[in-house]
């Protein structure tokens, strides 16, 4: 039961909205907290995505065919998390094909760096829903989207729309790398932001190949501007370097 | 586009090339020459250069001697070792550097710049004063050592290659990206990077200009000429977005320590290294940047060279991983007794060096909780999904040939 003071100051808020307008008194609300990024360790790539990176606590999907450079992008936001005092990352190896000679390449710390290998990709999800509910991993790769068309396309889409649930609650950012004759479209519903990558043409050094530039493209960017096309540089040089790492 | 540039600017790509460059040089060397039809060739003896009456005799690129003497039997073939063609390709492209942040050589006397400023890409077809000033700056700088160049500019390196080719010898040909499809249709098609049955089907079907060309269906194109002729017809649509791409450099610094006599003693030999190693990171540390790797070349007192390797997981300027790294190189390496005459310490791979990711939010409350969570949430999941499911990498043999055995896999938990 509202007090006799309450119901005076709605009175006195009522007269005055009718008399100067509705927006003349308004409740505050709180603010939306900003979004933490995380750095991709393309300085160009960072720029475009706005505020610095991808986001955490949100989806992102890196879509691009073989060797086009999706698993070293990925590798180096990886490293980029990394960067902070004891944060732990995982690579969700669905096809079999984590390197970690590369991976350490990249700059990863294997040390800090859980592989996970389940048996099909309803596993997967199952243990990504539970490891990001978990909130102790800074970043989470998921290899191998192509897996998800197998199982049953109504359990991947409750466990994708829980998943994109779970995950704002955390600081963790997730990434899915797709190959683009394997779409998943509950995934390019939920992810927050699309990128697609392509490699452009091989760096040489004489007959030696050094590196390659690529570009990538913001497919989809619910914060940010979508459409923009960023080149990106990849050398090699017993190291895996990028442009900014 | 990068952030801060209006979405209706681009870069203008600009294709600088000295006219049989190759030969010019040689007969600079060595007039006596004459006139000659001349070709040079590489070290496996196929044509690396070739002036303009050999070309017109039909010697080109990659040819081998024999085949160049056949079709002009009169010409000169030399090889290219004798004159100083590296050293005049070199001053060439130090002297246009200096006008762009990105060039990118495309063989003897020919290099793509790129623009250090943007333009309009659409709106009326002109040529912005920019532009025209620092096209003529480049030529002027290229004419000034002796080469009378020809600059093409536009907004795409194929577009900008044909311009150059077109405006020949001593002259310039500017071109607003909005320009570049009309003046690319009338071009031949012999200007696209078609392999030569390609081209020959292209005159039987009486494709002869690239506005022909653009104009075949492109399924059609696709099926004939395979996925290069399709990048063909973009480029001649001026659709070609290659990047400018700089040489690739690798800078590193380097200091040498002469022991005499040899020293023996691993400790010291340390100390020394590593105090020596900081002369070389401290200036790293205050430009912001990092090596990613470390190379030692110790020769030993018997006169034998050891050179050690160590590439760091993450590019580094600190003290302590670089003494970490050093004090492994001196143990892997065979000393057989034997002290170290002479070390030559290396940085190599220097970059900027990484930031760490600043943190915003308080992610946890304590960092070192973290891992502990994590291992209970892990026995939670092996429980249902098996302990091989979660696994801890290592690099068991970093320097096996085979890739498959240099990381093993073993139990997180």
């Amino acid at each position: 039961m509202p007090s006799s003071r309450q119901r005076k100051l709605d009175t006195i808020v009522a007269r005055l909205q009718l008399q100067y307008g509705p927006r003349a008194i308004q409740r505050a609300a709180p603010t939306p907290e900003p979004v933490a990024r995380l750095s991709t360790t393309f300085p160009e790539l960072d720029a475009a995505l706005g505020s610095g990176g991808l986001p955490r606590g949100r989806i992102t999907e890196i879509i691009g065919p073989a060797t086009s450079g999706k698993v070293t992008l990925a590798a180096k936001v990886l490293a980029a998390a990394h960067g902070e005092r004891n944060a732990l990352v995982a690579w969700l190896d669905l096809p079999r094909t984590c390197d970690p000679d590369y991976l350490h390449r990249c700059g990863l710390d294997l040390d800090r760096l859980l592989v996970v290998r389940p048996r099909d990709g309803a596993d997967g999800l199952a243990i990504t829903l539970r490891l990001v509910e978990s909130n102790t991993l800074a970043a989470l790769v998921f290899d191998g989207t192509a897996e998800l068309l197998h199982a049953d396309q109504a359990t991947v889409g409750g466990a994708l729309e829980r998943l994109a649930t779970a995950v704002t609650q955390t600081q963790t950012a997730v990434i899915f790398l797709t190959e683009p004759h394997a779409p998943c479209r509950t995934l390019a519903h939920l992810a927050t932001v699309r990128l697609a990558i392509r490699r452009e043409e091989w760096i040489r050094r004489g007959k030696d190949v050094r590196g390659y530039a690529g570009q990538v493209e913001i497919l989809k960017h619910k914060l940010g501007k979508a459409g923009v096309v960023t080149p990106i540089r990849i050398t090699f040089n017993g190291t895996v370097r990028g442009e900014g790492l | 586009m990068a952030e801060g540039q209006p979405e209706s600017a681009r870069r203008m790509i600009a294709y600088l090339w000295a006219p049989y460059f190759g030969t010019a040089v040689a007969r600079r060397a060595a007039p006596e020459l004459g006139e000659r039809p001349l070709a040079l060739l590489d070290d496996q003896g196929r044509v690396l250069a070739a002036d303009a009456r050999a070309a017109q005799a039909g010697v080109s690129l990659g040819l081998s001697e024999r085949q160049a003497a056949a079709r002009c039997p009169e010409a000169r073939l030399l090889p290219a070792s004798r004159f100083p063609l590296w050293e005049a390709q070199a001053q060439l492209l130090d002297r246009v550097k200096g006008y762009t942040d990105r060039w990118q050589p495309d063989g003897w006397g020919r290099v793509y710049l790129q623009a250090p400023f943007a333009v309009p890409a659409g709106g009326p077809v002109g040529i912005e004063p920019e532009l025209l000033r620092w096209s003529q700056a480049v030529a002027t700088a290229t004419r000034a050592l002796g080469w009378p160049p020809a600059l093409g500019a536009t907004g795409s390196k194929f577009g900008a290659q044909v311009a150059g080719q077109v405006a020949w010898r001593n002259a310039a040909l500017l071109l607003a990206p909005a320009a570049q499809r009309a003046f690319l249709a009338g071009q031949p098609v012999t200007t696209l990077p078609l392999d030569a049955d390609a081209l020959v089907q292209l005159r039987h079907l009486g494709i002869r200009t690239l506005g022909q060309y653009v104009r075949l269906p492109q399924a059609g194109v696709l099926a004939r000429f395979g996925p290069a002729g399709r990048t063909a017809q973009r480029w001649a649509q001026g659709l070609d977005d290659r990047p400018v791409i700089p040489p690739w450099e690798n800078p590193e610094v380097s200091a040498r320590i002469e022991f005499e006599p040899p020293l023996a003693d691993r400790e010291r030999l340390l100390a020394a290294l590593a105090h020596r190693a900081e002369t070389l990171l401290e200036p790293l540390r205050g430009r912001l940047q990092a090596a990613a790797r470390l190379l030692l070349t110790i020769m030993r007192a018997d006169g034998r060279t050891l050179p050690l390797t160590h590439t760091f997981p993450l590019p580094t300027a600190a003290a302590e991983p670089v003494r970490l790294a050093l004090a492994g190189l001196l143990d892997r390496a065979p000393w057989d007794g034997q002290g170290a005459a002479e070390v030559v310490l290396t940085l190599a791979g220097i970059t900027d060096a990484p930031s760490p990711q600043l943190t915003l939010f308080d992610l946890d409350g304590a960092d070192a909780d973290k891992r502990a969570r994590l291992t209970a949430t892990l026995e939670r999941l092996t429980a249902r999904f098996g302990a091989d499911a979660f696994r801890l990498a290592s690099l068991a043999d970093p320097d096996n040939l085979l890739l498959e055995r240099r990381a093993a896999f073993g139990p997180w938990l």
